[in-house]
This record gives structure tokens, sequence and C-alpha cells, in this order.
């Protein structure tokens, strides 16, 4: 063996061993665009395979199998896998798309028949939904001049105009002549629009979801506390402390016992409270999850993530800011004594006394009326 | 006639009548095809096909360490591939026939 490294004659080992190194790497540099475990898999043993070839036809390698990115190509095309993306993004135009699509529609058609038969009844109800896309641009037009338009169906003149009015325009838009590409697309565009408002549009005519009182009120089709929304499975209360509270009665401005959805999971066995006269509540709070189960532990639910649950305290609250509280139904007010210092809590002066001084303390100056309310209701 | 557009409609088939020979490297496989007659076979293709046969569950594969250098990943046949060998070697069969027919005809009318 010579040591010159002249091209096309006999290499050296170690010549060769670098060449068919510097070759791999170039394939593999081809193949980047793959998964790593695909390029291993594709270029195993090719050292060894491609040390034997360049040893028995001698030459170069890129004389014996061409260019390290044709031979990649080649790699690539025989194991069936898709051919190496161009540098650079392909921009593929909704024209060249919606072409591919209905190019393999037409393939999966003749596949399944069945699929041919699905599509071919929706061409045939075609004309329900260019009645139906007419309903709904009638209904988002009168939406935005500010009509009525609970539902799809007209109510009053001005809808029924409207309505009539879009469902003739969808109809002849549907049945002119195909316009241009872009036109085409405005259509499509509009059609998914349409589709977009037919959920708001049928989420209207349903009734709305809003509380409804306790077992007093009769039957009611939605029963239950609704916060923002949802369904309100429980009430967690905290005092001034920062501490639970358990066993809370709650009631609202009319008087009616506050109850949550019987439908909530483990609530349907909550029979509540009974009083000492024997009465029952079931506004008590919290509510047991299931019987026997701490209130305070929410139950794991699948769907939520993170769980929350209702922490052992809260930070007490701080000194409430505002005028001292007054009690109308005695008269008696906190007795206004001044203290030296402005804002100190005077609770030793808030009980009612006899020489009270009236109310004309209160508030007459700014820096004093930060004291903190306690249990001025006389009794 | 261009033989390279012809065999790369049977390379499957090439491949898997030699391997089921004898297990074979990459690059070995490449030299009996080109023993057999092949010559315009390209390795690149042969390397591909051998790792889509074995993808699809026609062929074995496994590794063996040389004395020197790296190793080697050898590929053998196994059930799945010995059928779908014998499928394809119908297919061909029957359509070489036809071939045959339609050559011996047009030679016969001549």
């Amino acid at each position: 063996m010579t040591e010159t490294t002249t091209h096309g004659t006999m290499t050296s080992a170690s010549d060769s061993a670098a060449q068919v190194q510097e070759y791999v790497s170039a394939v593999r540099a081809a193949l980047s665009d793959l998964s790593l475990e695909e390029v291993e898999d594709l270029t195993a043993g090719m050292d060894a395979d491609l040390g034997e070839l360049l040893a028995e036809r001698g030459g170069t390698l890129e004389i014996a199998l061409g260019s390290p990115q044709a031979y990649a190509a080649e790699l690539r095309s025989a194991a069936g896998l898709p051919a190496a993306a161009s540098p650079g993004r392909r921009t593929i135009s909704l024209g060249d798309w919606s072409r591919a699509w209905s190019e393999r529609v037409s393939v999966q058609m003749q596949r399944r028949p069945w699929l041919a038969g699905l599509l071919r009844g929706l061409v045939a109800i075609r004309p329900a939904w260019w009645v139906l896309r007419g309903l709904i641009a009638a209904w988002a037009v009168a939406g935005v001049l500010g009509l009525q338009a609970a539902a799809l169906v007209p109510r009053d003149a001005r809808m029924l105009v409207l309505s009539i009015l879009g469902v003739t325009g969808s109809v002849a838009l549907a049945r002119g002549p195909q316009g241009s590409a872009v036109t085409r697309s405005l259509v499509g565009l509009g059609n998914a629009l349409a589709i977009l408002l037919l959920l708001p549009a049928m989420g209207s005519s349903q009734p709305q979801v809003v509380y409804e009182g306790g077992g007093d009120q009769g039957p009611q089709p939605v029963q239950g506390l609704v916060f923002d929304g949802r369904l309100v499975e429980n009430i967690f209360g905290y005092d001034a402390s920062g501490a639970r509270v358990t066993d809370v009665r709650l009631f609202d401005d009319e008087g009616r016992s506050i109850v949550l959805s019987a439908e909530i999971g483990g609530q349907a066995a909550w029979t509540g409270r009974r009083d000492v006269t024997g009465e029952r509540w079931t506004n008590v709070y919290p509510v047991p999850w299931s019987s026997g189960l701490d209130p305070w532990v929410r139950p794991f639910r699948a769907d939520e993530n993170p769980v929350w649950q209702p922490p052992v305290t809260m930070p007490a609250l701080g000194p409430t800011v505002g005028p001292t509280v007054t009690s109308p139904t005695t008269g008696a007010t906190t007795a206004p004594t001044r203290t030296g210092s402005a804002g100190s809590p005077s609770v030793a002066t808030s009980t009612a006394s006899g020489t009270a001084s009236g109310p004309s303390g209160v508030g007459s100056t700014s820096t004093s009326t930060s004291s903190a309310p306690t249990g001025s209701r006389a009794p | 006639m261009e033989t390279t557009q012809l065999v790369k409609g049977v390379l499957d088939m090439a491949v898997l009548a030699v391997v089921a020979s004898e297990d074979g490297y990459g690059y070995d496989v490449v030299r009996r095809l080109r023993a057999a007659g092949l010559e315009d076979v390209g390795d690149a293709s042969v390397y591909g096909t051998l790792r889509r046969l074995f993808n699809a569950g026609a062929l074995t594969s496994y590794v063996v360490p040389s004395e020197e250098g790296p190793h080697r990943k050898y590929y053998g046949i196994n059930g799945q591939g010995r059928h779908m060998l014998e499928l394809q070697g119908k297919t061909w069969r029957s359509f070489s026939a036809t071939m045959e027919d339609l050559l011996t005809t047009a030679e016969g009318s001549r």
C-alpha cells in the first residue's frame, strides 16, 4: 500500500477509515430531519459495509456510491421514509391544501363505501344548511342591531324580514355561479363563522341557569347555587380570626335557606341537621361529601388539577375601617371617649352606658374613626 | 430497456429471496444480488429495503461483533417473510408468464 492519497488508486487503511467516517457523517447529516433512532437504524453497520466495499472496489466512495446526499435520498426512498424536507418552510396555498384534502377524501371513499353514502346524504341535505345559514346570519345581524333575537325562529316583524333576507341571500349564494378562489374562501370562512354562531344561538334558547331556593319553593327545573356559571358544591366559612367555621346556617336576602344542588355527587344522601326543636336544616355548611367523610377534606376529582383544599386557617382579618357601629335599636352609641392616641381601639368604652354623650363625637374627626367594632349591640 | 426501473419493482422479492437462502449483512446482500445478475441494484436501495422489510416484520436482525473494526448487522428471514416471498413469487410467476405469452404472440405474428 502506498501512503500517497491520490484518489482513484489504492489508499491506506487509515485513509480508507477516514473516508468511510466522512461519508457516513455526511449521510447522517442528510438524514438529520429524521429521529435519532431512525438515523441509527438506517446507518447501523454502515461503516463496516462501506469499508468492505472500498476494499473490494477501490477508488472512492463517491465514485462507487455517488454523493452522500444522493445515497441518503435513495436509502430513504427504499426504506419507505419521506423525502428530506427542502430547506426553508414550504408554503402551501389554500388551493393545494383543499386539492390534497379532496384527493384524500376520494381515496377514503373508495376504501369505505359507507363514507361515500354519508357524503351523498350530506350533499342531499345541503339546502337545509343554506336555510339554517341564512337564519344564523339574520340572527347575527339582529344581535348587532340590538334586536331581541332570543331564538332562531323569528318572533317579530323585523326579525322576520331579516330572516327572509338572510335565507334568500344564503340560497342565492349557494345557487349562483362559482366565484373566484377568493370568493369561495370567503364563503368557506362565512360557513365556519355560521357554525360557530350556531352554538350560542342554541344556548340562548335554553333556560337560564339561576339559583333556586330550598324545598318550599316547589319543583324547579334547576336546583342549587350557581356561582360564576358553576354549580357550587360546598361552602367553607372562616371567622374573623381566620379559624374554620363549621355548622353555619346560610340564608339569602329573602330568608330562603341556601341549599346546594341535590344532584352533586355525595349530597343526595345529605339529609341535613336537626335543631333542638326537631326541625331539619339542609343549609348547614360545610356539607359532608358523603356520610362520615370530613367535609373539610375535598375528595379527589380526576378532571380537576390541582385540587383545592380548604386551608386549616386563614389570616385573621384586620380592624374594620369605617365609622364605629351604632345600635339603632337602643339608641345607645359607643362612647366617644377620646383616648390620647388616634386610632387605638377603645374596647373598654364600647359598652353602652347611661351617660353616653350622644352621637356627636362619632365620625367628627377623621383620625378617630378607625376604632375596631366590638360587640356594641346592647342586649 | 432500463433494468433499474424493473429492479425497483421487484427489489423486495429479490432481497427476500437472497436472505431466505442465507442470512446476510447489508453489503453481503448487495454482493449476492449483483453476483446473481442484478448489477444495477443500488447499494442504498438494498439497505433501505432491508430496513423496511425488517420494520414490516418480515426479517429478523442481529448484530455480529467482528474481530477487528465495527460490528455488522445481519438480517435473516422469518415466517412472515417466507409467506411474503411466496405470495410475491406467485404474483411474479403469473405476471412473467403473461408477459411471456404476449411476447411469444408478438413474435409469432411477425
